[in-house]
């Protein structure tokens, strides 16, 4: 077959719709919702799954599975996104407590960067590096607060904390990334 | 906001700029959600029977759970321990103080007391039918819950309902998870791999959703979870945690931290005894070098530990941080927890014994009670529920 004659990818591609014909008007919101949200959410678990896009879309799949089951109680629209993103923290912390990871082989080396932005790139990739390292409780506190920038008591409701926990987890993350940013060797 | 916290929102932005694009995510989580629902919906009929079946004699044995000890912020140092003490050796002799008053009950030769569960029910291995048993407050003998142990080794859920041992049975060794009061059995795996062979086989502690099992000895040790709803042991902790075994293991009560002594890969044998955080992603444990683990506190914040008998420290279970620091020149013979605040041990003055409870927050101890007689050594007993 000439090149020409092939089919055009978009072609060949099942066209975009559900596999599964939505059911009623609670499915058929489900799935404006993610539709609309799940650029978003992934992100947010990409932070929390220590910034592996695999695991975070197992991660967000297995949350909006949990949120499709508890839908029909979610009454409050304002309330979905919340209900996600604590199904999002909560699940990541309790896959920790079943595997963690060491080291992982990446399969794009980084990108080489100029002498000028090096020191600045290091400190970037320290901080991150860091990041990746502390409880995965306090990284989520980390992630809700400083990227989702949700308040203490907001980030406390997330997590199933008090406000008082959120606190001093936020409080012990931001004390290990400035002591070890600024211990010898940190980049 | 500090230069640490604006980098850290910059630094987050900047790594989630190229987020991949999902497809069919919404019919994906639609799919799995409605095979969960079929899922619950004929185990929902199944375990509904069960429930009815089980409710009475649940509540005859367990008639509910006790609140967890009082805030203990208020609670006077001095006075009777409020879990009981199992006296050795030989585990001969229980003591509690129901009303405040002493009262001492001896036991069966060879039943040793394990854990206490709700209702004051004592947990106890051994006895004339050697097996798993169940000790009531007003009983000196223990009813036999499941019998025919292939081991001497139990680990009991944190609310004192479930029991999970190993049971010799025809085809080879079996591990059973077993209701406490009626002692049916919930669940039993075996004789498969892992299960099969010499190895000696420990159910060592439980966490939220499943049970830790030990297989083989020292540095061979696998450390397996067997999780709830799971007919074999496949789970398996990754890491560092390859060799949990040894004499005591134990989750913490919000499952996110497992301590106890075991041969681990590259470990100084001086610092055997860890800690490891489950939620930690990089899976590094805090070690307890030269000190010897016993026991979480029974909300999970704390570890107690004994180094050289002489002192009694405290950690945060979290990073390992000292908390509380208890001297005892005269040598610690027993101790435990009695509570998140206070704990006990017992050491010898003169020709007595001391039971002595320290409160962690406040940082000081006083004698709780004095017991006749140095021979013998009260241990407090592990409460659940």
């Amino acid at each position: 077959m000439g090149a020409g004659l092939a089919p055009s990818r978009e072609t060949m591609l099942p066209p975009d719709r559900p596999e599964v014909p939505v059911r009623g008007s609670a499915d058929a919101d489900f799935h404006a919702f993610v539709a609309a949200r799940s650029p978003a959410l992934l992100r947010t678990a990409y932070l929390l799954a220590g910034g592996d896009w695999a695991l975070a879309e197992d991660l967000l799949q297995v949350a909006l599975t949990k949120t499709y089951l508890a839908w029909g109680r979610i009454r409050d629209q304002n309330a979905r996104e919340a209900y996600v993103r604590t199904t999002l923290a909560t699940t990541a912390t309790s896959w920790w407590r079943r595997r963690w990871h060491g080291e992982r082989a990446t399969a794009v080396l980084p990108e080489q960067v100029g002498a000028d932005l090096g020191a600045q790139v290091d400190e970037r990739d320290a901080l991150w590096r860091l990041l990746l390292r502390l409880p995965v409780r306090q990284r989520a506190v980390l992630v809700l607060r400083f990227y989702e920038d949700l308040s203490e008591a907001e980030t406390a409701r997330t997590l199933g904390l008090s406000p008082g926990t959120v606190k001093s987890h936020t409080s012990r993350a931001l004390a290990t990334l400035r002591a070890e940013l600024t211990s010898p060797g940190a980049t | 906001m500090d230069r640490v916290e604006a980098d850290l929102r910059d630094e987050l932005a900047r790594r989630v700029a190229a987020a991949p694009p999902l497809p069919h995510l919404a019919d994906s989580a639609m799919r799995r959600g409605r095979r969960a629902r079929r899922r619950r919906r004929s185990t929902a009929v199944v375990a509904c029977a069960a429930v009815v079946g089980l409710a009475l004699s649940v509540a005859r044995v367990l008639p509910g759970l006790p609140d967890r000890a009082p805030d203990v912020a208020a609670v006077p140092l001095e006075g009777p321990p409020r879990v009981p003490l199992v006296v050795g050796p030989g585990a001969a002799e229980i003591l509690d103080w129901p009303g405040g008053e002493l009262r001492s009950r001896p036991v069966a030769e060879g039943v040793v007391p394990v854990a206490q569960v709700p209702a004051g029910l004592l947990v106890v291995l051994g006895g004339a039918t050697p097996g798993l048993g169940l000790l009531g407050p007003d009983d000196d003998e223990p009813r036999t819950v499941v019998p025919g142990l292939a081991g001497q080794d139990v680990a009991v859920s944190d609310d004192g309902r479930r029991a999970t041992v190993v049971v010799a049975a025809a085809s080879g060794r079996r591990l059973q998870e077993v209701e406490l009061s009626s002692g049916r059995v919930l669940r039993t795996v075996g004789p498969v791999l892992p299960l099969a062979g010499d190895d000696e086989v420990r159910p060592v502690a439980y966490s939220a959703d499943a049970v830790l099992v030990s297989v083989g000895a020292g540095r061979q040790t696998r450390t397996l979870l067997w999780e709830d709803g799971d007919d074999a042991v496949v789970g398996e902790l990754d890491g560092v945690l390859g060799a949990l075994g040894g004499a005591r293991a134990e989750f913490s009560d919000d499952a996110d931290a497992v301590g106890g002594r075991g041969a681990f890969g590259g470990a100084d044998d001086r610092c055997a005894t860890r800690v490891l955080q489950l939620r930690n992603g990089d899976g590094s444990p805090w070690a307890l070098c030269g000190e010897t683990f016993a026991g979480f506190s029974p909300g999970g914040a704390a570890v107690l530990a004994v180094s050289g008998n002489e002192t009694l420290l405290v950690h945060d279970a979290e990073d390992g941080d000292v908390t509380g620091s208890f001297e005892v020149p005269t040598g610690v013979r027993a101790h435990g927890w009695e509570s998140d605040d206070t704990l006990l041990y017992a050491t010898p003055s003169g020709d007595r014994t001391l039971v002595v409870r320290c409160s962690v927050s406040r940082g000081a101890c006083a004698t709780a009670v004095e017991l006749p007689s140095v021979d013998r050594t009260p241990q407090p007993v592990r409460t659940t529920g």
